[in-house]
């Protein structure tokens, strides 16, 4: 079964997100930060990773470019509430494959998942 | 600020404001409805009454701005409306949360994520700005003590406080709560030279 990193550094987010994925029939692993979530990637190497962009120390943007320069191939979509269009356009050049927009609709991750683990 | 100034900036806090509370509407599933809206110019040493009273015990959710330039937003509610937002942000009946957990104040502070990245992202859009919001901090105290993290900061640079400022409630759930945007003098003025600019 697939394992999907969920990084956010609110644990009401991350319940929220992980129950989603959980639906799915994917199996979860957590991240409170950027740092915690390139070391993560690094150890156990999630088939894919949801990120949130705000988070303190590491945000997501630079956390997003070490798990690429790391992983080429990583399968990375941000989801944050940092909707501007500067923030999708470097995520996007970054290397992420999508971008949702917090307050999401659980449909709309799954769309998110469906994508990155075609 | 000049007449067709203030207009801007009004137009601006009005988007930023819209936008944020339909994302709260969303995010909460209930129907947001904004009570009352201003804008203020005052006195920074009086920025700790807006709540009515600096010394009322309330929770706050506080974010910086950065990116373009600089400013502060503030979430601020009576403790018994705060623990009535995280019972609907939680599922839970109304009445089941009593204080601030950890769990708790992590769905505050990504209320207050959502509602300040929506008016900042609303903001940037109308002026092609990066504005970025801090992580949020969530923290309970007499309001004048929350306020003043605000006022220590722009008292530095300016006399006077510009203070855009939202009421709204949940009307299913009897809630309400107030939001505050406090730009820097700096921030001011460069969303207001993007009007120019256009």
């Amino acid at each position: 079964m697939a394992t999907v990193l969920v990084v956010d550094d609110s644990s009401f987010m991350r319940m929220r997100c992980v129950s989603t994925v959980k639906e799915l029939g994917y199996d979860t692993v957590e991240a409170g930060d950027g740092a915690e979530a390139i070391q993560t990637y690094k150890d156990q190497k999630p088939a894919a990773v949801l990120m949130d962009i705000t988070m303190p120390g590491t945000d997501g943007l630079q956390a997003l470019k070490e798990i690429m320069a790391f992983d080429g191939n990583a399968r990375v979509a941000m989801v944050t509430a940092m909707g501007q269009q500067s923030m999708v356009m470097e995520a996007m050049k970054s290397g992420a494959k999508d971008f949702v927009v917090k307050p999401f609709e659980p449909d709309r991750v799954k769309a998110a998942l469906t994508k990155l683990l075609a | 600020m000049n007449d067709q100034e203030i207009a801007f900036w009004a137009e601006l806090v009005n988007k930023g404001t819209n936008n944020a509370m339909n994302n709260l509407s969303q995010m909460v599933g209930q129907d947001i409805q904004v009570t009352s809206f201003g804008l203020r110019q005052i006195p920074v040493a009086e920025t700790s009454q807006l709540m009515g009273g600096a010394d009322v015990e309330a929770i706050g959710i506080y974010l910086t701005v950065s990116g373009s330039a600089d400013g502060h937003i503030m979430l601020m509610y009576d403790p018994r409306m705060a623990y009535g937002f995280v019972d609907l942000l939680m599922g839970q009946p109304e009445g089941t949360t009593e204080a601030l957990g950890e769990m708790e104040s992590s769905a505050l502070g990504e209320l207050g994520n959502i509602m300040g990245s929506s008016f900042l992202n609303a903001l940037a859009d109308a002026t092609g700005l990066t504005l970025m919001p801090s992580p949020p901090h969530v923290m309970t105290d007499m309001a004048g003590a929350l306020l003043d993290i605000i006022a220590a900061d722009i008292l530095q640079t300016q006399d006077d406080a510009f203070v855009a400022e939202a009421t709204y409630q949940a009307p299913g759930r009897n809630i309400s709560g107030m939001f505050f945007v406090i730009p820097t003098q700096n921030l001011l003025q460069v969303l207001l030279d993007t009007r120019t600019a256009a």
